[in-house]
C-alpha cells in the first residue's frame, strides 16, 4: 500500500510537498499495524471535492494506492478529521522527522 | 445539512436573534450555536447576521498554549494593559486596527456591522512537535499559528494578514461568496485588497507609497521572497526551493483552471485572486484619489455589499462600474472600467457606462 498525504490551503495557498510511504518498506508488524490505520483512517475522510471550503483553512489530501492497484482519494481538515485520520497523519509527519 | 432538533422552533429562534433585547438575542445565539456543529455555525452566522451589539469595539484573546482546542486560555481582553506576550499583543492590536479601518472609513461597526466581539485565538498548533503555518477565520473567531521558522514565523506578524482574515468574516456576512472557482477568488480578493487597504490607512500611506503586499513580515529568514502575494504585480511575491513559485495571474489569458477541490484550493482561489487585486490597484491609479480607501475602497465595499455567493468577475466588475457611477460619477466609472480592461475581464474597447440610477421621489 503506498500512502501519499499532501497540505494544502492556508491564507498562502500553498500545495506542501506530500509525506510518502511505501508500507513495503516497513517490517511486517509496522506494515500490518500502518495499513489497518491508513484503511481506517481512509474511510473515515471525505470524497475530494465534497468538503466544506473554509476560508485559508489548512487542509489534506490522503491518496491511498491498494496492492491490486485500486485508488482512494480523500481529503480532510484538522477539525474534520477523525481519529484515525489524526492519528495517520501523526505516523507520517513522525516518520518524515525520523528521516 | 444535518437534521438539528431545536426545543424551541428555529423560526422563533430566529426572531428572538434579532430582537432589540440584548439578552433575548444573547439567548437565542446561545441556543443555536449549542445546537449544531462547527460548519452549521457559519452557515447560522451567514443567514442570521446575529448581533449581540453594544457599538464599540470589544476584543479577546485566547492562547491555545500550542493546542488545537478552541479558544483556548484567555489572556487579554478588551481594555486589558498589553500583555508580557507580543503575539497577543499583536492579534489584539491588529483586530483594534481592522475595526477602527471599517468603523472610520466605511461606517461598520464590526464584523457583523453591529459590534460583533472580535476573538482570535494565538499560539494555534495542530501538531505539538510542529508550529502551525497559517492563519484563518473558522467562522467565529480568528486563529494564528507560530509558522515552522523555516518558512514562516508568527502570523499575528502581518497586519494586512490579521485585516484579510476579519475581512473574510465580513464577506461571510454580506456577499457570502462561496468559496470556489471564480467566486471564491473573488472572496480571498476582497480580503486581500481590504487587509492592505487597513494596512495602508493605518501607516497613512498613499496609493504610491503602499507596498500592495501581502504578509511580507511572515517570510521567515532566507525564503526568496518579499511576500505572500502581491497584489499590484501578481506572480513575483516569491520563488524559493521550498516555496515554489507565486503562481498568481494578473489577467484573464493566464487564468487558471483548477479542480475544485480541496488539494487545488477550490478552484484556485488563492491564485486567480491575482487578477481582481490588480484590477483594484489598476482602479487607484485611474481613480486618480490619493488614497486607497479615498474612492476605490468605497465602491468595492458597496460592490462586497452587493454581490452573491456565486457571482463571478464579470459581475463584480459590473457592479463596481455602477458603484463608481454612483458614488464619484462617469469619469470614475470609465476609470473602474478601464482598470477592469486591462485585466481583461471587460473586453476592449467596450466603452459602456451604466443607466444612472435615479432615486424615487
Amino acid at each position: 500500500m503506498k500512502l501519499v498525504l499532501t497540505r494544502a490551503g492556508g491564507v498562502a495557498g500553498l500545495r506542501q510537498p506530500p509525506l510518502e510511504l511505501d508500507t513495503a518498506s516497513l517490517a511486517a508488524p509496522a506494515r500490518q499495524r500502518m495499513e489497518e490505520l491508513a484503511d481506517a483512517a481512509r474511510r473515515t475522510g471525505s470524497p475530494a471535492g465534497r468538503e466544506e471550503a473554509s476560508p485559508d483553512e489548512l487542509g489534506y489530501e490522503l491518496a491511498v494506492t491498494h496492492d491490486d492497484g485500486r485508488q482512494d482519494l480523500v481529503e480532510f481538515s484538522h477539525a474534520s478529521a477523525s481519529p484515525e485520520l489524526r492519528a495517520l497523519v501523526a505516523e507520517l509527519r513522525a516518520a518524515r522527522r525520523a528521516t | 445539512m444535518s437534521t438539528c432538533c431545536y426545543i424551541i422552533p428555529p423560526h422563533i429562534l430566529n426572531h428572538m436573534a434579532s430582537n432589540p433585547d440584548a439578552k433575548l438575542r444573547k439567548t437565542a445565539r446561545a441556543t443555536i450555536l449549542a445546537s449544531r456543529g462547527f460548519h452549521e455555525q457559519r452557515q447560522i452566522f451567514s443567514v442570521l447576521n446575529i448581533a449581540l451589539g453594544t457599538g464599540g469595539l470589544r476584543r479577546t484573546i485566547y492562547d491555545a498554549q500550542k493546542d488545537s482546542t478552541l479558544p483556548g486560555m484567555m489572556s487579554r481582553n478588551e481594555g486589558n494593559p498589553p500583555s508580557t506576550d507580543p503575539t497577543v499583543n499583536e492579534a489584539y492590536d491588529g483586530a483594534g486596527d481592522t475595526y477602527a479601518f471599517y468603523d472610520q472609513i466605511l461606517g461598520r461597526k464590526s464584523i457583523d456591522g453591529h459590534g460583533m466581539r472580535l476573538q482570535a485565538t494565538v499560539h494555534y498548533q495542530e501538531d505539538p512537535d510542529e508550529g502551525y503555518d497559517n492563519a484563518f477565520w473558522n467562522g467565529r473567531q480568528m486563529i494564528y499559528g507560530d509558522g515552522d521558522g523555516i518558512l514562516f514565523g508568527p502570523f499575528t506578524r502581518s497586519l494586512d494578514v490579521i485585516a484579510h482574515e476579519l475581512t473574510h468574516g465580513v464577506t461571510e456576512l454580506e456577499a457570502g461568496l462561496e468559496y470556489h472557482n471564480q467566486s471564491g477568488a473573488l472572496n480571498e480578493s476582497f480580503s486581500d485588497v481590504f487587509g492592505s487597504m487597513v494596512k495602508q490607512w493605518k501607516l497613512g500611506q498613499t496609493i504610491q507609497e503602499a507596498d500592495w503586499l501581502i504578509g511580507k513580515e511572515l517570510l521567515a529568514p532566507g525564503i526568496q521572497g518579499k511576500a505572500l502575494r502581491s497584489l499590484r504585480d501578481p506572480g513575483t511575491a516569491y520563488d524559493d526551493p521550498r516555496l515554489g513559485k507565486d503562481p498568481q495571474p494578473g489577467r484573464m489569458t493566464d487564468f487558471q483552471n483548477l479542480p475544485d477541490r480541496r488539494g487545488s484550493d477550490w478552484g484556485g482561489v488563492h491564485i486567480n485572486s491575482g487578477i481582481p487585486n490588480r484590477a483594484f490597484v489598476l482602479a487607484c491609479e485611474n481613480l486618480g484619489a490619493k488614497h486607497s480607501w479615498d474612492q476605490a475602497g468605497r465602491i468595492w465595499y458597496a460592490t462586497l455589499r452587493a454581490l452573491h455567493k456565486t457571482s463571478d468577475f464579470a459581475e463584480a466588475a459590473t457592479t463596481t462600474i455602477v458603484y463608481a457611477q454612483q458614488l464619484f460619477g462617469p469619469q470614475a466609472a470609465d476609470a473602474v472600467r478601464d482598470a477592469w480592461q486591462m485585466v481583461e475581464v471587460v473586453p476592449a474597447g467596450d466603452t459602456t457606462r451604466p443607466i444612472p440610477v435615479i432615486a424615487a421621489p
